[in-house]
């Protein structure tokens, strides 16, 4: 028998299942598929290992080797359909230059030590400088790893330099939420996409950066539903080409274009007294900026706002009084079912926190607000921003469960669920990803006091702003140590000390949390290349080093191991035996041991066996009368909310005045830090782009993708490029005060700014936008803003 | 070779989507399923490689007749190795 064509005809058959399914027809599970036709195939779930959509995909793996991915019909996100990215994750895995063995730098050179090695190293670094040691996590951790991380460095080390790159996305949504809510995360789900009457894309590139979520709104258009897409944004972009309607604001404004929203819906009559009455507090800030501000009455709310009248709105945004009149008049429309999305846009801004409060705030006034269909909803860019960084809590402020160091309360919760001595934890928030990135790029002799950092699942070298000053300054300081765990070479491993192999993906078991509070497992499926391994196992074994070398915070208040983990027959289970890590699923453990701490903000997480049995569950998931788990669609409303108290309609019952009221904010408008001028003329904005997800590292190994989009570019609108006698594909270098990058111009692309504005992707590792960006940041959220800096463009070549 | 299992979406004009429909039959690198729903066709895709299966989709959205085409399923071709970045 030719097993070739075996083999092909087997995947066809599994091709025309998923695609049968996903159209809408009855076909056989892909599970069935392989049992009748006798396949070598194995087939599992997981979550995509790229956005914070969600999507499941089934995995196919033949001979130890994944060989297939097909969207998942039976998951509710995704519907069995898959972007580009997604029905390419296999590939990520077998990129030819994986890392696969532990690789010290020593005299210019990297070469390979053995395990055993590489964590004493680490272990070393920690005992050299204890408070000098951070951990630079990520939103791609995933919610085990986050975990151990938090528990080593926070309950191990007494020490809350511990911070993700979600710092750099999600910070202002999670202030937004908390400062108008009292707790973090959406109210709403991804049903609003289909319930909705009208979808408001905020500065959101939705047909690029979440293409599964926005085609459940175009299928419907399609099927004649009479949604409309309204797209507000700085430039055009591929989900311009879909909506109904476009409206252009100048960058920084939209802070003008919601208090005009606000101030027409009280002028007019549009606001929803009712609900407001009802349900709504109102909020102002404090010189300096903080997150909870202070109350203000209605009238001074009223009052307030006067100054944004459509006339001076429509004068300073850029947009016109009859888009300003449009907008307002769709709140004021209390029968239209509303989504808000958002996304970099909104958050990557030096006022993101308060732009979030604005979106909340005209969703509030004007009663949009936890119906299906209606409501406000931010977008995660990675698969596990809430569930790990937001949820697990590694913020340098944070405790698991939404807890907070400073409170001595949440400090003492803590220190009882992990079984630690009183006053373990240390009640100083640690420092914040540009905090942490300034003092290691600080020579010690000048304060520089963050002498080792351990990145994990995350590429600063080409992520973070500014990049000069807050990375590429670590080569000069020879006393600073930079560990990198990857899968792959990148911009970080370029300046590594120690690079560490990490498993990736369906290498390790995991558990992610999506944009809708949907909280995913799935298991290892193949093995990792060479001496690649987990990442918490990466962690365990340098906890377990310095519990042998004697370091009293690896012992819990018992003496145990801080890691302390008993198998099925009660016995202690080495999970820092790499040879051993499997023989126990470690990831049910520490989810088990994390899981008292989600009750603690109501965000009930179910047991671990409950994720191996669905495509994910949304919080909070409380058992009913019959023991099943039920998830949570609306947060807050009754009826859907089980918290939500009888007879409230809403309730939002982490209220900051403790009242059950939400917060509508005033916020005035704030000059951004830069703009341009006579030197640097042109606003810059920077993103992503469909086929790549965020620095590249894993897609430019993807050969479709990368033959796709092959490399950065600048898009420059046609008349500004006129000016400069630059023709489309001229190379152009793109200046700021900050640093300069040479880069190829698109003229008429994808994307299309408006005379005065350019846009790079920062996808590219040879043509690093983020030398050009500025660091300057949101003071409560302390994301930076990428999206908004001063730059001029030249011809290469050109003179003057 | 690259097999794609596609959802084809055909336009709502039911006289340009059956025109549609009859010339993807006649596509020999494409096998056509059944859908309850005829807007909706399943089919597999079979290329020489990932580069081609994504000039063959993006050749058959420009059709008269079919409104996009997802990919949910992509058989992944262990020859065909993934490049790094350099």
């Amino acid at each position: 028998m030719d097993l070739n064509w075996d083999r092909r005809e087997f995947v066809k058959a599994a091709a025309m299942a998923a695609a049968t399914a996903a159209a809408g027809g009855q076909a056989s599970a892909l599970s069935e598929l392989a049992r009748e036709q006798g396949g070598d195939i194995r087939w599992d779930k997981a979550p995509c290992r790229f956005c914070g959509t969600g999507c499941h995909v089934q995995v196919g793996v033949e001979e130890g080797r994944v060989v297939a991915i097909a969207g998942d019909e039976e998951a509710d996100v995704n519907k069995g359909l898959l972007c580009v990215k997604g029905y390419n994750v296999g590939s990520i895995l077998y990129g030819e230059d994986r890392l696969t063995k532990p690789l010290l730098r020593k005299g210019g050179r990297y070469v390979a030590i053995s395990w055993d090695e590489a964590i004493g190293i680490v272990a070393e670094r920690v005992k050299a400088d204890p408070a000098g040691f951070a951990i630079y996590g990520s939103g791609q951790w995933t919610i085990p790893e986050g975990y151990a991380c938090q528990k080593f460095m926070k309950g191990g080390l007494s020490n809350n330099h511990i911070d993700p790159n979600a710092r750099l996305c999600m910070a202002s949504a999670v202030t937004g939420f908390i400062a108008t809510y009292g707790v973090d995360e959406p109210a709403s789900c991804y049903e609003d996409l289909d319930e909705c009457d009208v979808l408001l894309l905020w500065g959101n590139n939705m047909a690029e950066m979440h293409p599964v979520l926005f085609s459940r709104v175009l299928d419907r258009k399609q099927r004649g539903s009479k949604v409309r897409i309204v797209d507000l944004g700085t430039r055009r972009t591929r989900s311009t080409d879909f909506a109904d309607r476009y409206i252009e604001f100048r960058p920084h404004t939209d802070q003008l274009i919601l208090n005009g929203i606000a101030h027409l819906l009280l002028k007019e009559g549009g606001w929803n007294r009712e609900f407001v009455e009802e349900h709504c507090a109102f909020r102002k800030n404090t010189e300096p900026l903080s997150l909870l501000g202070e109350p203000m009455s209605f009238e001074d709310f009223r009052t307030a706002l006067d100054e944004y009248d459509p006339e001076s709105v429509a004068q300073r945004s850029g947009i016109s009084v009859e888009d300003l009149r449009f907008l307002a008049g769709l709140f004021a429309d209390h029968q239209l079912r509303i989504m808000s999305t958002w996304c970099m846009g909104v958050n990557q801004h030096t006022r993101g926190t308060a732009v979030n409060t604005q979106i909340h705030g005209v969703h509030l006034l004007s009663g949009h607000f936890g119906r299906p269909g209606d409501g406000p909803s931010s977008l995660t860019g990675q698969p596990s921003a809430c569930g790990t960084a937001r949820e697990v809590g590694t913020l340098a402020h944070a405790l698991p469960g939404g807890r907070l160091v400073v409170k001595e309360e949440h400090r003492r919760q803590t220190e009882e669920l992990w079984n630690l001595p009183e006053g373990r934890i240390n009640p100083k928030p640690g420092a914040h990803t540009m905090d942490m990135w300034e003092r290691f790029c600080t020579p010690s002799e000048e304060g520089g006091d963050i002498s080792t950092i351990w990145v994990q699942v995350t590429n600063p070298g080409q992520s973070l702003p500014n990049l000069d000053r807050n990375f590429f300054a670590k080569a000069d300081l020879e006393d600073k140590f930079l560990i990198v765990s990857d899968v792959y070479p990148t911009a970080t491993t370029d300046l590594a000390d120690l690079i560490l192999p990490s498993s990736m993906w369906v290498e390790k078991n995991g558990m992610y949390g999506n944009s809708e509070r949907r909280t995913q497992q799935w298991f290892k499926q193949v093995d990792p290349p060479g001496d690649a391994r987990d990442d918490t196992w990466q962690v365990i074994a340098v906890a377990r080093r310095l519990y042998e070398d004697g370091l009293e915070g690896m012992r819990d208040k018992d003496g145990r191991f801080l890691f302390h983990m008993l198998d099925e027959e009660g016995r202690e289970f080495p999970a820092w035996k790499w040879e051993r890590y499997y023989d126990m699923n470690v990831d049910r453990a520490l989810f088990e041991e994390y899981r008292p701490f989600s009750r603690m903000k109501h965000k009930d997480l179910a047991p671990y066996d409950e994720y191996v049995k669905a495509r994910g569950l949304r919080w909070p998931v409380v058992q009913d009368e019959q023991g099943t788990w039920r998830e949570t669609q609306w947060r807050f409303a009754e009826g859907y909310d089980p918290y939500a108290s009888a007879g409230s309609e809403f309730d939002f019952y982490h209220s900051t005045t403790g009242d059950g009221r939400a917060q509508i904010w005033f916020h005035p408008y704030a000059a951004p830090p830069e703009s341009p001028d006579e030197q640097y003329p042109l606003w810059l904005s920077t993103g992503r782009v469909l086929e790549h997800w965020h620095t590249g590292s894993m897609t430019a190994r993807v050969p479709q993708l990368r033959s796709a989009m092959p490399r950065g570019y600048l898009e420059m609108n046609r008349a500004d490029a006129e000016a400069r006698g630059v023709r489309n594909g001229d190379r152009v270098t793109v200046t700021s005060r900050r640093g300069e990058i040479e880069l190829p111009v698109w003229i008429g692309g994808r994307g299309e700014p408006p005379r005065g504005s350019v846009f790079v992707p920062f996808f590219d590792e040879k043509a690093l936008i983020n030398r050009v960006t500025l660091d300057a940041y949101c003071p409560i959220s302390k994301e930076p803003d990428y999206k908004k800096c001063a730059v001029q463009v030249a011809k290469v070549g050109a003179e003057g | 070779m690259l097999v794609s299992g596609l959802v084809i979406h055909l336009e709502p004009d039911e006289t340009r989507a059956r025109e549609a429909l009859a010339r993807l039959g006649r596509e020999a690198s494409l096998e056509l399923g059944e859908s309850a729903d005829w807007t909706r066709v399943p089919g597999v895709l079979e290329t020489v490689d990932s580069r081609a299966g994504r000039e063959a989709v993006q050749d058959l959205e420009r059709w008269s007749g079919v409104a996009k085409i997802d990919v949910v399923f992509v058989g992944v071709d262990s020859n065909e190795g993934a490049r790094p970045w350099t």
